[in-house]
């Protein structure tokens, strides 16, 4: 019965890379969103794995062999014209302080909360080089090195950080808690555009291929229980005639 | 399985809010003084789905919960000026806005447009809210002039000399885009924007005031039709997941014949 264990546990992970398209594609239009990946391990790995730690290894993929990582690369840029958008051309994210602690995300529509700090994603407050930024309600420019200047004075300075290994940030939703990743180069100052916002990274045209590869491959598994069961009905049957 | 159904069925959701934002821009692209709305997305919570013990190092499995609409704002960038040479029109060439009195006697606050002297005699919006401070114009007044510093001059029948009848008074806020719109091209303030700072026009960022001009919508029909598209596609496509979710369900339940 091990082959409808297999084909089981596949189709679970059909059934999960089919929620990450889903992800994706509904996202698809949302700031500075970065698009997840799921892969899983090929057996061998997961023997290998199983084996290091001690554990017996069993036939099959299971669901611990599917991996969901980040894909940090950078999305397009798209013109708003509005002096409060701001992108990162390049490494880099914005840190902004969330209760759990410092959080990063790329997507940079800023504005000025009632209490005068500058706040970006979720509302939480942009962290410059000295801790939060508070703005008065003067009108303010950010320039391309991140200085924020306001009524002909530079009073804050974006603080954007290059993160190592920004494929295991972990997704709080609208930003990302450090999780595995690390932070690599703290006075990095990348250029910024202002007036711009990056586009989310999805491609609906890869996630349509796999969202047909995983159907597909689904029906696939079903045809393959199907004749399993068939095989095993007959078997049973052909017994049964002696 | 049914997640997926669930994920698309928000990302149809948020794009619907998209369609209704831009339908609303486009019906008022004429509308003198009109802000375009904007909606922003935002993806929501996530939850982990089980670690891989053995992987200690490798990265929890992740799954989000789809997208959501983060805000919906005005967006209070200028309009055009356009000079109509009405002397009771009057537009605001910067951040701030006018206060007016409303029926219930809360505070509003508007983008200018066509003024009219209501029955009292006093400066009124075209709806027939009162400026607030109060300015009294009279029933007789032939020729009106507002000064780009909001002193409002008016020349009674038979004078030769205009006199200053009243100051029209300034207002802007923190965060404008906080405001929440009223229609009729009215905003009230919310705990986003904070309290009104009051001020002079042409002092402090308050704008400048026009007459004889009404200001434009701001909405721009590529920038908006555009929207519209990529609304849709994005529409479109979490309805083919929720198609791929439904298949992938039916062939399940044929498993068993």
């Amino acid at each position: 019965m091990d082959l409808m264990v297999v084909a089981a546990d596949a189709m679970r992970q059909d059934a999960v890379r089919l929620q990450r398209i889903a992800q994706n594609l509904s996202n698809a239009l949302t700031p500075g969103y970065k698009k997840q990946v799921a892969s899983s391990q090929p057996f061998g790995a997961q023997f290998d794995a199983a084996n290091a730690a001690g554990q017996p290894a069993r036939a099959g993929a299971s669901m611990a062999s599917v991996q969901a990582r980040l894909d940090p690369s950078a999305g397009t840029l798209r013109v708003t014209g509005s002096a409060s958008d701001v992108a990162i051309d390049g490494d880099g994210f914005f840190e902004l302080a969330h209760p759990s602690g410092a959080v990063y995300s790329r997507r940079g529509d800023f504005h000025v909360d009632a209490n005068g700090r500058l706040v970006g994603a979720l509302g939480l407050p942009v962290m410059g080089a000295g801790g939060e930024i508070r703005l008065t309600a003067e009108p303010f420019t950010i320039a391309a090195n991140g200085d924020i200047t306001q009524a002909g004075a530079v009073v804050a300075k974006l603080r954007t950080v290059r993160l190592a290994r920004a494929e295991l940030l972990e997704p709080v939703g609208g930003v990302y808690a450090l999780g595995g990743a690390t932070l690599e180069d703290v006075a990095a100052v990348p250029r910024l555009r202002i007036g711009y916002q990056e586009n989310s990274n999805v491609d609906s045209a890869r996630e349509m291929v796999g969202m047909t590869e995983t159907v597909r491959h689904f029906e696939s598994l079903q045809k393959l229980m199907q004749g399993y069961d068939e095989v095993l009905e007959k078997s049973i049957r052909k017994l049964g005639e002696f | 399985m049914n997640d997926a159904l669930y994920i698309a069925a928000t990302g149809m959701q948020t794009q619907q809010k998209s369609v209704e934002t831009i339908a609303n821009n486009l019906a008022n692209v004429n509308t003198p003084g009109f802000k375009r709305g904007k909606v922003s997305f935002e993806d929501l919570v996530y939850r982990g789905l089980g670690t891989a013990p053995q992987q200690a190092a490798a990265p929890a499995l992740w799954q989000g919960s789809g997208v959501g609409v983060a805000s919906m704002v005005k967006v209070f960038a200028a309009g055009e000026i356009k000079k109509t040479d009405q002397p009771l029109d009057l537009a605001i060439d910067g951040n701030g806005f006018v206060e007016v009195m409303t029926a219930d006697g809360t505070p509003a606050f508007s983008r200018g447009g066509t003024l009219t002297v209501d029955r009292d005699g006093m400066l009124a919006t075209a709806e027939g809210y009162a400026l607030k401070p109060g300015i009294h114009v009279g029933l007789d007044a032939e020729q009106l002039t507002i000064q780009p510093d909001g002193r409002v001059l008016a020349r009674m029948t038979g004078q030769k000399e205009a006199s200053e009848v009243g100051r029209i008074e300034m207002a802007r806020f923190a965060d404008t885009d906080g405001m929440v719109a009223l229609g009729a091209n009215l905003y009230r303030p919310s705990e986003k924007s904070g309290d009104a700072i009051y001020g002079n026009a042409g002092e402090d960022g308050m704008g400048r005031l026009v007459q004889g001009a009404v200001e434009a919508s701001n909405v721009r029909l590529i920038d908006e039709m555009v929207g519209l598209m990529a609304a849709q596609r994005a529409y479109e496509s979490s309805v083919k997941v929720i198609q791929a979710a439904d298949e992938m369900l039916a062939m399940s339940n044929n498993l068993r014949k």
